[in-house]
């Protein structure tokens, strides 16, 4: 309750009042990159290995019998703890009165969209059980047949989702917004961090609208001299989640639950501006609106503002989008098998949407900033690569460049591109030096810091005019 | 407490939301990387000023950030409201109430619900010094899924009752105020079997007594003018009432399109007086959906009292003010007489998840003995905007903002208006 009243009332205030500005995230290294962390990692997961996300091999299919621990207790959706046959224990969540399988399927194949973009998930995987798996003491029967109830019986068995109990000890939700005075390394306000800021664009992607403290989980790690992991739990009311009422179920994503700036539009017009909400739908049966919806990367809201969202800017955004273009198609797919849809239709329609929504946030997002990335002296050269074509977004040959060195002279830099990769020859190998690479129809240009040869870093201004 | 305050003081500025003044102190955590901060910059300077402007105002919010932490955070996250029906209903709430309202006295009070099927109590209370005290326990029973059986019992003192007289031409600069004490109870059954529909059979004792007082400068109703029937002596009714509804939508009836129609008969009488009357009410609603939440209703309501022997007491006569389809933009009680009709036009919209804005424009009037008087150029027309939450009356929170005017053959005249704002029930 005090997360939905400070999300919704204490942190916009508060904010309001403090007339922060725009202030940039301050967890960005010289490359205009977020350095790994506690927080994130920047893996690069092989599309084979995208279906098992945070799941080592072995976690995998964990064996039966399934011994129930205790019932789930906080949430809608029944569920049970249990211990499997070798010792591990998870929690065992079914997709309960809502739509069939979404709740599951969105459960692990976010998590494990949410592992390759570079964030701590736990193992999450969809299963399939019989009756007599479970094993459970008698006092817990009624709990027991109420999960049973609730998971949907497929030909398969039973369907949930079984999420891994995380390694370590568990130390409760992290915080939106300050730092934990109780971890010396949480030295970063948490609403600088961009990764946390990025998450608003991830979670858009997804349509995972409850950003709620309590979807986070910090972890020790190690023995006396671990540290503080931080994770994103519970990814189940991603992908379409519906709502006990039409009008709710409308304005998910659209509008957070409050917002005074399109209430007092709609009190002062008298409800007559066009809104998304007030449009009706047409809503999948398992995906809700997920797939049918128009998407507006910048207009998607969640419940309520957790913190860092609100305070995200274009090079957030940027971030956002170059992490989120390491995700190709094949990427998609692999993490949507996770979902072990009944209908092979359902997942081609997610993998359809979830397609359509990156590109949306790329589109918007790589085309306010310079899409270069990577830059690497080679010699003369310096090389950077064109997410956006690498992406699929716009054809390599429809891309024209241009290279300039601004320091220590000012003279133009011949350019080359094979596909994604663009290279300016000329560079100076000795000293310092700063290179723009810039792309026609591009805002700004990527803007290169070199010293005696070696790139030391990278910047992308907005809008800046080519010299 | 002169100790406390500097505590508080820098609990406020150093803790971890950021607080501006704190933002500037700051320096060393966040720096990053062996990187200064970002952030002393021109605008930073040319926002010091109005931050320091703000800081007060951040720290009476901040500190009920913390308070609320302190007593919310322990009663654990919300309710994922995915996929799923609403969440069940805590067993006991006790929630707060206020209302607030252009000449009335105000109140404060609480409201509470104990949920143990098939039993549901709930109490109010509203106080505002001697001026307002109200309170109010109610019980219902369910008999079978759809047939409850509802007890209630009141009692309630408030001096800021206004009276202008009976009749369509009653005029608003005589208004009186009175007190009224009342105390009763009611025992009824309900019906409900089809979607909204409803059936309800009541039996209701209330004993009322009356006073007349001064408020704020307007003269008490016993200076003023000669008491209605029963003023003096105060009554005692016993009303007999069945209600039928037929209404064709669910049980968030407000928030669909469709209709319905209700019938109301009264059977009353005045223990003290020896009085009886007949009252019907007729009520009929039709609401189209313009578009996905917008929606335009058209209704009227058309009362009746007829006396079968002796003189009605004032109060048991017909009212108009204070509600939607009852004139809103005028006070609650406004207007009396044996007759009354209203023709209300509704049109309402989305304004958030949770709640509505409405704008109703209704025409109407009281009228005499078998609406004599009745004339169209009698009515007084009443606009008012709403705003409301979609929830029931322990959960609401709304404004309304309305006014009223003479009648039409007077001129139409704007001389009256209301504002209220309410947490709970709406003011009446």
């Amino acid at each position: 309750m005090w997360d939905a009243g400070e999300g919704v009332f204490f942190r916009p205030a508060l904010r309001a009042l403090s007339l922060e500005g725009g202030r940039q995230a301050v967890n960005v290294n010289a490359l205009d990159e977020v350095p790994d962390s506690s927080w994130f990692e920047a893996r690069r997961v092989p599309a084979a290995e995208m279906s098992r996300g945070a799941c080592a091999p072995s976690q995998l299919a964990p064996p039966r019998p399934w011994r129930v621990l205790e019932p789930k207790t906080d949430g809608v959706q029944p569920g049970l703890f249990i211990e499997d046959a070798r010792g591990r224990r998870h929690l065992l969540k079914t997709d309960g009165a809502g739509t069939p399988e979404r709740s599951t399927a969105a459960d692990a194949v976010g998590a494990a969209l949410m592992h390759a973009l570079g964030y701590h998930v736990p193992c999450n995987q969809v299963v399939f059980f019989a009756v007599d798996d479970l094993r459970f003491p008698p006092r817990l029967r009624a709990e027991v047949e109420a999960v049973i109830a609730a998971a949907t019986p497929d030909a398969r068995g039973r369907r949930a989702s079984l999420s891994a109990l995380v390694d370590g000890e568990p130390l409760g939700p992290w915080r939106y917004e300050g730092v934990w005075p109780s971890d010396p390394n949480d030295r970063v306000p948490h609403e600088r961090r961009r990764e946390l800021r990025a998450l608003r664009w991830f979670f858009a992607w997804m349509d995972h609208l409850d950003a709620r403290e309590h979807n986070t989980l910090m972890v020790w790690r190690g023995a006396e001299r671990g540290h503080v992991e931080h994770l994103l739990i519970d990814f189940g009311d991603a992908f379409g989640a519906g709502a006990p009422s039409e009008r709710r179920r409308a304005r998910m994503g659209r509008t957070s639950w409050m917002d005074p700036t399109a209430t007092a539009e709609d009190v002062l017009t008298l409800g007559l501006l066009p809104r998304p909400w007030f449009v009706a739908r047409e809503a999948h049966p398992i995906l809700g609106d997920f797939a049918t919806e128009p998407f507006d990367p910048d207009g998607w809201r969640s419940h309520y503002d957790p913190g860092p969202f609100a305070r995200a800017d274009a090079t957030d955004a940027a971030w956002a989008a170059r992490r989120l273009a390491t995700l190709t198609d094949a990427h998609l797919e692999e993490a949507v098998r996770a979902a072990r849809f009944a209908d092979p239709s359902t997942a081609a329609l997610l993998v359809a949407a979830l397609r359509t929504r990156r590109d949306a946030i790329l589109t918007r997002h790589l085309s306010g900033r310079s899409p270069l990335t990577s830059p690497r002296a080679l010699g003369d050269a310096l090389c950077l690569d064109d997410v956006a074509v690498r992406a699929g977004l716009v054809l390599a040959r429809a891309r024209e460049d241009f290279g300039r060195l601004r320091f220590p002279s000012s003279r133009g830099l011949a350019v080359s591109r094979t596909g994604e990769r663009v290279c300016v020859r000329g560079v100076p190998t000795e000293g310092y030096a700063v290179v723009d690479v810039r792309v026609r129809g591009v805002p700004g240009p990527a803007r290169v810091h070199l010293r005696d040869g070696r790139v030391v870093g990278l910047e992308r201004p907005e809008g800046e005019a080519f010299p | 407490m002169s100790r406390a305050l500097p505590v508080l003081a820098v609990l406020l500025f150093t803790s971890s939301a950021t607080s501006p003044a704190a933002a500037q102190l700051r320096t060393t955590r966040e720096a990053y990387d062996g990187r200064p901060p970002p952030d002393h910059t021109a605008e930073d300077a040319a926002l010091a000023v109005p931050r320091a402007l703000l800081a007060p105002f951040w720290g009476a919010i901040r500190a009920g950030h913390l308070i609320s932490e302190a007593m919310l955070a322990p009663l654990g996250p919300p309710p994922s409201s995915m996929d799923a029906a609403e969440p069940a209903p805590p067993p006991f709430e006790v929630l707060p109430v206020l209302q607030l309202e252009t000449e009335r006295t105000p109140a404060i009070g609480a409201y509470a619900t104990l949920r143990a099927a098939p039993w549901l109590l709930r109490g109010t209370f509203q106080h505002w010094d001697d001026r307002r005290l109200e309170g109010a326990l109610s019980i219902q029973f369910d008999v079978a899924p759809r047939l409850s059986v509802l007890g209630r019992g009141f009692g309630a003192s408030r001096a800021d009752r206004i009276f202008h007289g009976l009749g369509w031409d009653a005029p608003a600069d005589a208004r009186s105020r009175y007190r009224h004490h009342r105390g009763g109870g009611a025992l009824a059954l309900e019906s409900r079997p089809w979607r909204a529909s409803r059936l309800r059979t009541e039996l209701a004792l209330a004993r009322h007594g009356f006073e007349g007082v001064a408020w704020g400068g307007e003269p008490s109703l016993t200076a003023q003018r000669a008491s209605p029937e029963g003023f003096v002596r105060g009554v005692t009714l016993l009303e007999a009432r069945f209600v039928a509804r037929l209404d064709d939508r669910g049980p968030d009836a407000a928030a669909r399109p469709g209709g319905a129609i209700e019938l109301g008969l009264t059977q009353g009488a005045d223990l003290d007086g020896g009085a009886r009357w007949l009252r019907v009410d007729a009520t009929s609603e039709a609401t189209a959906r313009l578009a996905p939440e917008h929606d335009l209703t058209l209704g009227g309501w058309v009362t009746a009292l007829a006396p079968t022997g002796g003189e009605t007491p004032f109060v048991a006569l017909p009212a108009l003010g204070g509600q939607p389809g009852r004139l809103a933009g005028l006070l609650a009680g406004r207007l009396r007489g044996e007759t009354a009709a209203v023709l209300h036009l509704r049109y309402r919209w989305g304004i958030s998840e949770w709640a509505d804005a409405a704008l109703h424009a209704e025409l109407g009037n009281v009228f005499g003995p078998a609406f004599e008087g009745f004339g169209l150029d009698r009515q007084r027309l009443s606009v008012s905007m709403s705003i409301d939450t979609l929830a029931d009356d322990a959960h609401r929170v709304g404004l309304i903002v309305g006014f009223g005017t003479d009648p039409l053959v007077r001129g139409a005249t704007v001389r009256e208006g209301r504002v209220a704002f309410f947490i709970g029930s709406p003011p009446s």
